[in-house]
């Protein structure tokens, strides 16, 4: 790896340490380049800025997750087999590695462009995953806000579990968010069996 | 968060009159922090908080930066104070209507229609409250978390009122997020002001838990 590679990457390395242990507000330059060992002025050389390199993070974490949420919701099946999937491909994923999972959902509400609005653009995707609930459901007029908000409400919980420090539990909330999901649109009797399910 | 003195047009509040007003200086003291309040909401809700500065929040309100910092440390003091009171009202507008409605589900309805009918009714203090006060950041937390668990213990009543089959445990956090999601989103689109579009929505996901979906429908149906 090149001397310029090599300093991109110990600044990307150390923010995610830095990001998992004391959180994005509040980190200045100078803590990272401190953490990274790299001489002072490296990141705006490297980056331009911090916000910048969380971006990258962010970004490359956020197309990380697109790969088996999206996979697993294109399968053939029912809305609600396949939102099952797509959810519980996301809780895997953030299990599987706890510092990407603070960043990815805990600290983000913190950064700056363009996270912010890839992260309006993340929030559309899943609203637009889970009002396909509508076609399966015995009311077609449920309302897009409901999906804005069983949205809303998965993040939230995934938020206060990662924040909890329950980022490797979360795999065993997938029945309770998939109850969560297909209550407004296919009725208490299949959401209880969800929750059953686990 | 009164808006006394708010000039046409502008979003500025008038200054007071210099000289012998015949105000003693507590009430012109008072005055200016009430201003420097509303200042902050609509600077915030123009600018965003990150952006906002001190000398907009002084000028907005027609007072001296030297007045500002009699009254504030900083912009995030004043941004708290400012959130603190609009949430202090916004409590005193659940409490009333809780005490109007006997039921559980008409008490959850009514003050979902109370606080997001105030909220559309002035846009930059919905903006403050939801939008910008998540900008902050830790030190907001904190705040919002007290908000959010008094929205937790209400939805929580519903487990023992409506003796239907148990929600999902620890479901009333999600509820409450998604809520706060919700209406956040439309603000930040720009729907602040008929945020009151979605109260049927909220009504109806925050009550499906505990009622069914045809039954939290036709509760927020009574409500609007």
């Amino acid at each position: 790896m090149s001397g310029v590679g090599e300093e991109r990457e110990r600044l990307r390395a150390a923010l995610r340490d830095l990001v998992a242990e004391r959180g994005l507000a509040g980190l200045g330059a100078a803590d990272l380049e401190r953490r990274a060992r790299v001489p002072a002025g490296a990141l705006e050389r490297r980056f331009g800025d911090l916000d910048t390199c969380f971006a990258a993070l962010w970004l490359e974490a956020d197309a990380a997750l697109r790969e088996p949420v999206d996979e697993a919701f294109a399968r053939p099946g029912a809305w609600r087999a396949r939102i099952r999937a797509a959810l519980a491909a996301e809780l895997s994923f953030l299990a599987a590695d706890e510092p990407r999972a603070r960043l990815y959902v805990t600290e983000a509400v913190f950064a700056a462009e363009p996270v912010r609005s890839a992260r309006r653009a993340a929030m559309r995707r899943r609203v637009g995953m889970l009002d396909a609930g509508r076609l399966e459901a015995s009311d077609p007029d449920v309302s897009i806000a409901i999906a804005e908000a069983i949205a809303g409400a998965t993040w939230e919980h995934l938020n206060r579990a990662i924040r909890g420090g329950r980022a490797a539990d979360l795999p065993a909330d997938l029945g309770e968010l998939t109850y969560l999901t297909v209550l407004p649109y296919l009725g208490a009797r299949a959401a209880a069996a969800e929750l059953r399910r686990g | 968060m009164a808006d006394r003195g708010r000039s046409e047009g502008e979003g500025r509040l008038r200054p007071l009159h210099g000289g012998r007003h015949g105000l003693s200086p507590d009430i012109v003291a008072f005055n200016q922090r009430e201003r420097l309040l509303a200042a902050v909401a609509a600077v915030a809700a123009e600018h965003g908080y990150n952006a906002a500065t001190i000398a907009q929040i002084a000028e907005a309100a027609s007072v001296s930066r030297r007045t500002f910092y009699e009254n504030f440390e900083g912009k995030e003091e004043c941004f708290f104070a400012a959130y603190d009171a609009l949430d202090d009202y916004l409590v005193s507008l659940m409490d009333e209507a809780i005490a109007t409605q006997p039921e559980w589900a008409d008490q959850v309805a009514a003050t979902f229609v109370a606080l997001i009918g105030f909220l559309a009714s002035r846009p930059e203090l919905a903006r403050l409250y939801l939008v910008e006060a998540a900008a902050v950041g830790e030190p907001m937390a904190a705040r919002r978390g007290r908000t959010a668990e008094r929205f937790i213990a209400l939805l929580e009543e519903g487990r023992a009122e409506t003796g239907g089959p148990a929600p999902a445990e620890g479901i009333e956090e999600a509820l409450v997020g998604g809520a706060v999601t919700l209406l956040t989103r439309r603000i930040a689109a720009g729907e602040g002001e008929h945020l009151d579009r979605f109260a049927p929505a909220v009504i109806e996901f925050v009550l499906s838990p505990y009622l069914g979906v045809d039954e939290a429908r036709a509760v927020a149906a009574r409500h609007l």
